[in-house]
């Protein structure tokens, strides 16, 4: 017996069916923020990370039904966030290209700053995670995933539908790439402490 | 012995998946370096510890760790919210049709032939079909007269008392209550104002109804932690507190308290919290299980069952206390392993063997009775009751749909199930209930009699066991409009017949859940919403008391409820809906009359 105003999603998943209006109102309650953050870490821009989050959510209750009680509802939901997501970057992809095929012959090439080169620019203190976006993605998601949400390797694994080893791969890969890309770097001095 | 660069590389993240959630802000390597090796066992801190002295490309991953870490954190900070409020949120994903498998058109077109055959066959050439012995056939709960819907204006008799938060702000959790209901822990995150510096700490606070003081418990430690996984009450009113390695007992607002840690070899965490107050408590460290002891003040490793990684593993605690079950996935994975465990010795009495599906977390059960123990998985509704045999050992009878006399095609309208105990005639039951166009169709099934009576009841039936515990079968009301008319069904008497009750106070709400719980007299409600918090006698639904949340500047939107352990007050968490960043929130004590 219990009661629901401060149960969790795995618990009221034991007494309601995936359909229940009290699972919605319970799985915004509690990963609002949490899926919104990861949005935010894996898109770099808040409008789209609101966006991404609402889709999140709107996909969450419609396939509430394929969750599986008790097997890790946090690890469930940010799969469902980070598929949101790369749809949501390829869409972006698609229309940058459209807008450059668009802009060609009208504009000077060479005129406009590359999104990557801006965020190079920024203060020392937040380049490191501007030269993870360099990264190829499968790298870049195990990174922000491990890295930037503290999640464990077994969850990164689960949501990014690898197995542990090959997530320690893409973690190592990522980590000798970030390294030569710091040794390029003259702003950072990541070894100052040792 | 030497280990490879990729080696040392896992183990650094072997070492932060155990050792950190979140990262402080400004985290040094050094600080990581000690944190990580300490979460490791022995002989790979050992390891790792040496190739780190040998490899300084190797240090500087570790340095790499601490620094990505920190600038997450500056980058998004753990308090970032997104504008949209939850309320609209819910809105948007609320109305959500589940997904189908889609089928081929000629499978559709084969089912709906089979279909018509079947109905066919059933009515033509089948006898027509008698109740199965000890199932009832449907009975419409005779409703007892509804009181009349009244305006809110039957508040207005009441006196108009405004709550003062004990506590708000950003990043203010919801508290536990402490055994005897007079006091509150909970916790907040903030920075150091130490310059130069922008770490997050912890603090522990205890607030004090009796005086209406708060006071600090512990700390603050370094980094995010929460009562609710941190901090366990005791039956003798002092709470034990674990964060980060460290163990602390204290008794609230009277000492500062005494390290444990010395007590255990290894470091522990609490293993599955079940916020009951006991002498003992169960940890979990790396190699054992730990039985911590408050009367005696010592702590000893349970022989036998391996903690597992992660937290897959739940503990559930007989009716009287004097005996536990550490439920885990089984060895070799093919089922489930249910370790029983005598409390007064610390010594493994029984260890069952569950078949099961392959899961990654242990079994829920609930130890209904001492000598009866309902397994479960959580969402699914077949179960396996576990009886004490008089010979020794524990039988296993299966407990499914057909126990209750359920046919599998209806479990596409499965709403809710849940159990009742009445401990004082040593029965229990088990309620399931199904959607229907009007309302629901109640199925529940008796252990004393061993019969499954089925009732047709309305929707927002609230039902009501032999203790004063509830279930609610309600929809949320996102009209503008909210009726909240709310029937009452009582398990244990269902010759009482069903209430209608009108609740008064709470239309015109910011969030559109209404947050219910029973006092275990069963003749009293307590409601909760942004417009406030009601008292409600349950036989006429007419208002008792009502207190308003005051003391905010900002709007109030989902409103919780906890009722303290001795039902002499309520204690209310309230989500602001704060402009600024950050999670806010403001804490209340209700006084119930």
């Amino acid at each position: 017996m219990m009661n629901t105003s401060m149960a969790g999603i795995d618990e009221l998943l034991r007494l309601h069916p995936p359909t229940h209006p009290v699972l919605v109102e319970v799985m915004v309650r509690d990963y609002r923020v949490a899926v919104f953050r990861l949005a935010l870490s894996l898109l770099a821009d808040p409008d789209d990370a609101e966006d991404a989050t609402q889709e999140t959510f709107i996909k969450a209750a419609r396939y509430l039904a394929r969750y599986r009680a008790g097997t890790n509802f946090r690890a469930w939901i940010f799969k469902i966030t980070v598929n949101t997501c790369r749809s949501l970057l390829r869409k972006r992809a698609a229309r940058a290209n459209l807008q450059r095929m668009l802009n060609m012959g009208t504009t000077q090439s060479g005129g406009q700053v590359e999104p990557e080169q801006l965020a190079t620019q920024r203060d020392a203190r937040t380049q490191l995670w501007d030269l993870v976006r360099r990264l190829p993605e499968k790298q870049r998601l195990v990174l922000i995933l491990h890295q930037g949400h503290d999640l464990p390797i077994a969850e990164v694994a689960q949501i990014t539908g690898a197995n542990p080893k090959t997530v320690y791969s893409r973690l190592y890969a990522a980590y000798q790439a970030l390294r030569g890309m710091i040794q390029q770097s003259i702003h950072l001095n990541l070894f100052e402490n040792e | 012995m030497t280990i490879s660069h990729r080696k040392a590389f896992e183990l650094l993240h072997r070492g932060l998946d155990l050792c950190l959630q979140y990262a402080p802000v400004n985290l040094q390597p050094a600080v990581l370096r000690k944190q990580v090796l300490s979460a490791l066992d022995p002989v790979a801190r050992q390891r790792l510890d040496a190739h780190w002295e040998q490899c300084p490309a190797c240090r500087g991953d570790l340095a790499l760790s601490a620094r990505l870490r920190t600038e997450a954190l500056e980058r998004w900070p753990l308090t970032a919210r997104p504008a949209r409020s939850q309320a609209s949120l819910v809105e948007a994903a609320s109305g959500q049709k589940p997904a189908r498998n889609m089928l081929q058109l000629w499978q559709v077109t084969l089912q709906v032939v089979a279909l018509l055959a079947l109905v066919w066959i059933l009515g033509n050439l089948l006898p027509q079909p008698e109740p199965a012995p000890g199932i009832t056939l449907p009975a419409t709960v005779p409703a007892v007269e509804a009181t009349q819907p009244t305006p809110d204006a039957r508040l207005d008799a009441l006196p108009q008392v405004v709550l003062t938060p004990f506590a708000q702000g950003r990043d203010v959790d919801n508290g536990l209550w402490s055994p005897d209901g007079r006091y509150v822990v909970f916790g907040q995150r903030v920075q150091s104002t130490e310059p130069g510096t922008d770490r997050t700490f912890t603090t522990f606070q205890v607030y004090d109804s009796h005086s209406g003081q708060s006071c600090p418990l512990g700390g603050p430690w370094l980094g995010n932690f929460f009562p609710g996984s941190q901090a366990i009450w005791l039956a003798d009113g002092r709470i034990l507190l674990l964060a980060g390695s460290e163990v602390l007992l204290a008794r609230p607002c009277v000492d500062g308290g005494e390290t444990l840690t010395a007590l255990f070899t290894e470091p522990v965490r609490p293993a599955m919290l079940t916020h009951f107050a006991r002498a003992q408590v169960v940890l979990s460290g790396q190699e054992s299980f730990w039985l911590y002891d408050s009367s005696t003040g010592q702590a000893q490793p349970i022989p036998g069952p391996r903690p597992s990684p992660g937290d897959t593993d739940r503990i559930f605690w007989s009716p009287s206390g004097k005996a536990f079950a550490i439920n885990q996935v089984a060895p070799d994975r093919a089922g489930w392993q249910i370790t029983l465990v005598e409390a007064g010795t610390g010594q493994v009495t029984d260890s069952l063997q569950i078949p099961a599906e392959a899961s990654d977390y242990g079994p829920w059960l609930e130890w209904l009775l001492e000598d009866v123990i309902y397994v479960f998985r959580p969402g699914g509704l077949d179960g396996l009751v576990l009886e004490r045999q008089a010979t020794g050992g524990w039988s296993q009878t299966h407990f499914g749909m057909e126990t209750l006399g359920l046919d599998a095609a209806l479990m596409a309208n499965h709403q809710s199930h849940g159990t009742y105990v009445d401990r004082v005639n040593g029965i229990f039951y088990v309620a399931v209930a199904l959607r229907e166009p009007d309302g629901y169709q109640l199925y529940v099934y008796s252990s004393g009699t061993g019969q499954t009576e089925i009732y047709e009841l309305p929707p927002d039936t609230l039902v009501i066991d032999p203790q004063g515990g509830s279930l609610p079968y309600y929809q949320p009301d996102f009209s503008e409009s909210p009726t909240d008319t709310w029937h009452i069904f009582r398990v244990g008497d269902p010759d009482a017949g069903l209430q209608t009750i009108h609740v008064d106070g709470h239309r015109g709400r910011n969030y559109p859940l209404l947050n219910v719980a029973w006092l275990p007299d069963t003749e009293r409600l307590v409601f909760a919403s942004s417009q406030g918090i009601s008292l409600i006698d349950a036989a006429s639904g007419a208002p008792l008391a009502f207190w308003r949340l005051g003391g905010v500047d900002e709007r109030i939107g989902h409103v919780g409820l906890e009722l303290s352990p001795d039902y002499s007050r309520v204690l209310v968490y309230a989500v602001i809906e704060s402009q600024q960043m950050g999670g806010h929130s403001a804490l209340y004590v209700v006084e119930l009359p």
